[in-house]
């Protein structure tokens, strides 16, 4: 019989608490092979496949289908496609590994507080500069959706894969939209959050796939894992 | 059934031959521009928006193509490769278009015209509805047409009274009615003043920027420099302290209103023109020209004129239009006189054309 598939985030802060969270409703997650393996097992439940996978590839897995229920970060269900959030349901926010998508200009930019003055400098900027004005990011689509909502498409799109809040200094990007807890990565960079410019406040979440098929077995150990989480929050 | 659908694909191919035969005669060039595109054109274009829904891939040098989204801009670049002919020149085009939708990607039909550099305006829009109307003629389609006008709402905010930083941001709203009435209420309401920095003078107000941008290891030239900063405070606190008039926002308001009948319209435009003395009648002259030219052809079902209405590409210029049939546009265009500009063109050209939705126009034939 086809197992329940539940993957974990495996590495760092994000696994300890994760398999805490579990803990703490009832389910003890064990890592049978040590923090090199990526199979493990859910105490209790002979017919769940526990998998530890990197945080992003568990919000495509779920998005897909191949994974039935894990815990990742709601920023990353956005970010892997388009309209991802709505191939997969938010079954509990667990509380940890909160951080925000924000949006973060030059904190030189001394006229720009909000959104409002953002389009204005958008719209201005092309005329000035003869070319978009810049945004690095590795959040593209929630990105395009914020902006849009706010009127502004005089811009462009500079896929980031890395150290995004560099691109303003390396001349790569004009202003950023990033991730960020604290802050004190973009303040290091001169980077400033605009006043209204936060696109999303994220968290680590119980998710589950909406594309996977589950039996009617898998349904139940899936309702159990749920229960139990909701309970013990 | 078999047979059915055999005719009924007969039918097709008779309509689309007689499409074809519509598009010859037009004495334009037949264009076949390529399927895979360098991307970036659209993107520098379009921007971002457009630039989402394009399907991508890498070459492995790195850049980026998309397969075909449009014809306009393969064709206009080729054009101007090709010298620009300062004569002008027509082209037509039929065959397939890409688009990325919420639902997947999408291939289209799409048959259109391009009129480039052409030095009468009048007599190329007029041949451009009559081809659009002629196209739609074959699938038995008589639509209801959507009129905009770019030129009465650009000569509109060229006589009203207001600060001049302030019309580029109005006319990139122009088309998003959302956008545009949060700016104007934005502009109508006195607004808290930005914190106040401590540079009452503007030199003052550059140095300290400048030292700022210093020390974070921002560029000065590269993006915003020191002196744009500054003038974007300044112009801040003087909204703060002197907002827009009421009167030159009611003035938009009230004409960004206007919609409906087309001849309506521009009676209610008029009497907006006369009551505020606004100088707009050339360009309003002109609309009413187009109007009654459509008035007289008989495959048309409606005319209706939209102030607000606009493609939302900054490139249009003069009079736009959609065709619609069942609340679906099966046809669009217009004037576009800044986009052989802005593909390079040493000096300003005309550009007038349109594009027909063929599957939708099949979908209405059923």
């Amino acid at each position: 019989m086809k197992k329940l598939v539940l993957a974990l985030p495996s590495k760092g802060r994000l696994e300890e608490l994760s398999r805490e969270a579990f803990a703490k409703a009832g389910m003890q997650v064990k890592r049978d092979g040590g923090a090199r393996s990526y199979a493990g097992s859910l105490q209790g439940f002979e017919n769940v496949n526990v998998q530890f996978l990197p945080a992003g590839e568990i919000a495509r897995g779920l998005i897909r289908g191949t994974i039935d229920i894990g815990v990742t970060g709601e920023d990353l269900i956005h970010e892997a496609v388009e309209n991802g959030i709505k191939k997969v349901e938010l079954a509990a926010k667990l509380g940890f590994g909160k951080a925000n998508v924000v949006i973060a200009i030059p904190d030189a930019w001394v006229d720009v507080v909000y959104i409002r003055d953002l389009a204005d400098v958008a719209s201005d900027f092309r005329e000035k500069h003869g070319r978009w004005l810049k945004i690095a990011t590795k959040y593209i689509q929630l990105t395009r959706a914020f902006l849009a909502e706010h009127g502004i498409a005089q811009y462009k799109i500079v896929q980031s894969v890395g150290a995004t809040e560099a691109a303003p200094s390396s001349g790569a990007a004009d202003l950023i939209v990033d991730i960020t807890s604290t802050g004190s990565t973009l303040k290091a960079n001169g980077l400033r959050i605009i006043d209204d410019g936060v696109i999303l406040k994220s968290e680590a979440n119980l998710i589950i796939s909406k594309a996977s098929k589950l039996s009617n077995e898998q349904q139940v150990d899936l309702g159990k894992i749920i229960s139990a989480v909701r309970a013990s929050l | 059934m078999a047979r059915k659908a055999t005719s009924e694909m007969n039918e097709v191919n008779d309509r689309v031959a007689r499409l074809s035969e519509l598009i010859s005669a037009q004495g334009a060039v037949l264009s076949n521009p390529a399927m895979l595109l360098p991307a970036n054109p659209f993107f520098d274009l379009a921007g971002e928006e457009f630039g989402r829904r394009l399907l991508l891939t890498n070459g492995a040098n790195d850049e980026d193509y998309c397969l075909r989204p449009d014809f306009t801009l393969p064709i206009a670049m080729d054009f101007l490769r090709d010298g620009g002919d300062e004569q002008g020149r027509a082209f037509s085009y039929l065959g397939s278009i890409f688009r990325q939708r919420a639902q997947g990607p999408v291939e289209f039909t799409q048959a259109g015209i391009e009129f480039l550099g052409q030095k009468n305006r009048d007599e190329t829009l007029e041949n451009t509805l009559n081809f659009a109307l002629k196209a739609l003629e074959i699938y038995d389609i008589k639509p209801d047409i959507l009129l905009g006008s770019v030129e009465v709402f650009e000569s509109l905010l060229k006589v009203i009274d207001i600060p001049q930083v302030w019309l580029p941001r109005i006319r990139h709203r122009f088309g998003q009615p959302k956008a545009m009435n949060r700016l104007l209420d934005r502009l109508g309401k006195p607004q808290a003043p930005i914190a106040d920095l401590k540079a009452q003078n503007r030199e003052a107000l550059i140095t300290k920027i400048t030292d700022q941008m210093m020390a974070d290891g921002l560029s000065l030239t590269g993006s915003r420099s020191p002196e744009e900063i500054a003038n974007r405070y300044f112009e801040k606190q003087q909204l703060a302290a002197t907002p827009v008039s009421a009167k030159t926002l009611e003035i938009l308001r009230a004409y960004l209103a206007i919609k409906g009948d087309a001849s309506d319209s521009l009676h209610e435009i008029e009497a907006l023109a006369k009551e505020y003395n606004l100088d707009i009648f050339a360009p309003l002259k002109r609309l009413t020209k187009h109007i009654e030219f459509l008035k007289a052809q008989n495959q048309v079902s409606s005319i209706k004129f939209d102030a607000s209405f606009s493609p939302r590409l900054d490139y249009y210029t003069g009079i736009v239009f959609q065709m619609i049939f069942n609340s679906k546009t099966i046809a669009s265009g217009g004037e576009y006189n800044r986009l052989l500009e802005r593909l390079g063109a040493k000096k300003q050209m005309n550009a007038t054309g349109c594009a027909i939705w063929i599957d939708r126009a099949e979908e209405a034939k059923k």
